[in-house]
């Protein structure tokens, strides 16, 4: 999903993977990333949250203190 | 199809050695119904597909420079809006400005907006551009006039980028947040600032009213939205007014708008009749068995009826395609009383027991109309897919569900919106059956001449007027087969041309026994060089094709310019898919070869000694000024 929205090969997105390693993962990019997750599992963030989330693990522990459990 | 598999689709063709996939953008529809996130992702990576690798040769892609711009952040409608326009056959080259570019981009004549020269100029606007950010509550009067001052700014920008550019403009009305509207505590209040805030909006709507701008009724299209408009973090943190529902809503309106512009909109509605005009099935159920009345769901039918008439009385036209015995149906529209639509409101009828596709094909056929214009309009599943795969071009409605929900599904696409209608819209039903009644007319001669001179026609060509320009550039620009080109005259390049010396834009206007054809077509000339005219477009409706009309036009062209002291004549002429019979006029009238170049071909034509085009059995009118 990550790759889907950064227009990446799945195969480059790693745990690691952020706006550093990752080129198209500008801050417009980072919103939509936001906002897609939002509506696969259906639940809403406060941007405090996830304003500074720096990587794809980082993004998975948020996602976990929600009370999902990403794929 | 399902969701994944359009969009693994897509990643296929990013390879740069992937095989086209002409069927893709037609099956982006597939994806309707999916989140408006997948949508995006299927947009962005589309970005990177080449147009050649969606189009059929059968279908080609048009091609559309679409710029975006806003008064907020308008960057994440790019991938939505790309692929809106591909899933209705437009390969957009787009342009996106950032954060509240709007006025320097309009008014800016070295803007990087003006460099892209657009045809399409999308404006997005939001509510916290017109409102001062501070705005007293206590002082309304104060509020509509800074409104007011608001809009002015905005329509001296249009006015500017109207004057330099002759692409189509698109504006909106706009959606005041309810959080406004609470922060006044009294109703009257409230209601004070909904009027001035309509003010707003009515001129905005006024602005979409003149040259190439127009207006898209958002807060109406919004009315039905499930959702806010605008999502509070995402306007905070990163200036976007609009919620990614909003963003797709926009998007399909704004395609659909283009699609407009290149005027492409369908022509005809083949509409089914049992359980789709009425409910129940005639043949089983009787004359007196089948319900379109007043009550369910016999009303939800009748509004089905109501819909399509508004439609013929905008210039759509009807056909019946139904697996019926003729003689019940036609028993049907003379004595029902509830029928709204009548056999008369039809301009063509398939009504047999033959396969649909067939019947669909001979409808174009005989209203020399191509599939893509069709709109066809079934209950049944099993018709619908059947059309859907052996006529992909054709587009297909499905009334599927409660018939409460008919005739919204009908018009929900656009499939025929236009940029404007006039008088010959309104007319065209009445046009094409004196059409048909014509062809009956022939069938009583012998030769085809004996034919024509007793249809006694008369054909008038004159410069374009104020009147006639607006239906001129929408001839130009829906006519298919007797076209020199695909990217015909916009508007606003027709309306420059009117007035510059060195063009001249004339108009055809056809009448015979049977009545007046009214503005049939028209011709566009460059004569730059006063030596060498050039003919740069020449359109004729298919109405009036085989009688000898593009002859007596092209005597006359060659009248005006020997009169005007040319020795020449020159016609462009850039074949497309369907235009075969617009590039046979130059051979036919004694035009050579001059020049082939860019997919081109340049034909010549002396006009010494003077050319004989004109027909015996027509007679050339003059009417106005034609050396103006």
């Amino acid at each position: 999903m990550v790759a889907g929205v950064l227009e990446v090969d799945p195969a480059e997105v790693t745990d690691e993977s952020g706006p550093e390693t990752i080129p198209t993962w500008t801050s417009l990019r980072h919103l939509q990333l936001v906002v897609t997750l939002e509506e696969v599992y259906g639940l809403s963030f406060a941007f405090e949250e996830i304003r500074d989330v720096r990587s794809v693990g980082a993004l998975r522990d948020v996602l976990r203190a929600k009370g999902t459990v990403p794929a | 199809m399902r969701v994944e598999e359009a969009l693994l689709r897509i990643r296929r063709l990013r390879r740069p050695d992937a095989a086209p996939d002409p069927e893709l953008a037609a099956a982006l529809v597939h994806l309707d119904d999916a989140p408006v996130t997948t949508l995006a992702t299927a947009g962005r990576l589309l970005a990177d597909v080449p147009a050649e690798k969606l189009a059929t040769p059968d279908v080609p892609l048009r091609p559309l420079r679409v710029a975006v711009t806003g008064t907020f952040t308008p960057g994440t409608v790019e991938p939505l809006l790309r692929l809106a326009l591909l899933r209705i056959g437009i390969a957009p080259q787009l342009h996106v400005s950032g954060f509240d570019q709007l006025l320097l981009d309009l008014s800016d004549p070295r803007s990087a907006l003006a460099g892209f020269r657009p045809d399409v100029t999308l404006c997005l606007l939001h509510d916290g551009w017109f409102l001062p950010a501070e705005w007293d509550p206590g002082d309304l009067a104060g509020l509509r006039d800074t409104l007011a001052d608001r809009a002015d700014v905005l329509a001296a920008a249009v006015a500017g980028h109207s004057a330099r550019s002759d692409g189509a403009l698109l504006l909106h009305t706009v959606p005041l947040s309810p959080v406004e509207h609470r922060s006044l505590v009294s109703f009257r209040g409230r209601a004070e600032l909904g009027r001035i805030w309509r003010e707003l909006n009515g001129r905005l709507l006024e602005l979409g009213e003149r040259d190439g701008a127009y207006t898209l009724d958002l807060e109406t299209v919004l009315v039905d939205h499930d959702g806010p408009v605008r999502d509070e973090r995402l306007y905070r943190y990163a200036s976007m007014a609009w919620t990614p529902g909003v963003e797709r809503r926009y998007a399909h309106e704004a395609a659909t708008f283009c699609r407009a512009v290149l005027g492409r909109a369908a022509k005809v509605l083949a509409l089914d009749l049992d359980n789709t005009l009425w409910a129940g099935v005639l043949g089983d159920d009787g004359l007196a068995g089948i319900a379109l009345g007043t009550d369910y769901p016999g009303n939800c039918h009748r509004d089905v009826q109501r819909r399509a008439l508004a439609l013929r009385r905008q210039g759509v036209l009807l056909t019946v395609c139904s697996k019926n015995d003729p003689d019940v149906v036609a028993e049907a529209f003379d004595q029902h009383p509830d029928l709204l639509l009548r056999a008369d409101d039809f301009v063509a009828q398939a009504v047999n027991w033959g396969r649909k596709d067939e019947n669909l094909r001979q409808l174009a056929g005989t209203l020399n109309l191509g599939l893509e214009s069709v709109v066809f309009a079934d209950d049944s599943p099993f018709e619908c897919e059947l059309v859907r795969r052996e006529l992909p071009t054709v587009r297909v409605v499905e009334l599927a569900g409660d018939p409460a929900g008919f005739s919204r599904r009908l018009l929900d696409e656009g499939h025929f919106t236009v940029l404007a209608t006039g008088a010959t819209d309104r007319e065209r039903t009445a046009l094409y059956r004196a059409r048909a009644g014509r062809q009956r007319f022939a069938a009583a001669f012998a030769s085809a001449e004996d034919y024509l001179h007793e249809l006694k026609l008369r054909v008038v060509v004159r410069p374009v007027d104020e009147l006639s320009l607006p239906r001129l550039a929408q001839l130009g620009l829906r006519t298919n087969q007797f076209t020199m080109t695909d990217r015909a005259h916009t508007e606003a390049q027709t309306r420059q041309r009117a007035v510059d010396p060195g063009h001249l834009v004339l108009t055809v206007e056809v009448a015979d026994r049977f009545g007046d054809e009214g503005l049939v077509g028209g011709v566009w000339l460059d004569r730059g060089d006063p030596d060498r005219w050039v003919v740069e477009n020449f359109v004729l409706s298919c109405r009036v094709f085989a009688r000898g009309i593009e002859q007596a036009v092209l005597h006359r062209v060659a009248e005006l310019a020997r009169d005007a002291g040319a020795t020449g004549l020159e016609a462009l002429f850039r074949p497309t898919a369907r235009n075969k019979p617009g590039g046979a006029v130059w051979p036919a009238a004694g035009f050579t070869v001059a020049a082939e170049a860019d997919g081109a071909t340049r034909y010549a034509l002396p006009l010494h000694p003077p050319p004989r085009l004109l027909p015996a059995w027509i007679a050339l009118e003059e009417k106005g000024d034609v050396r103006a």
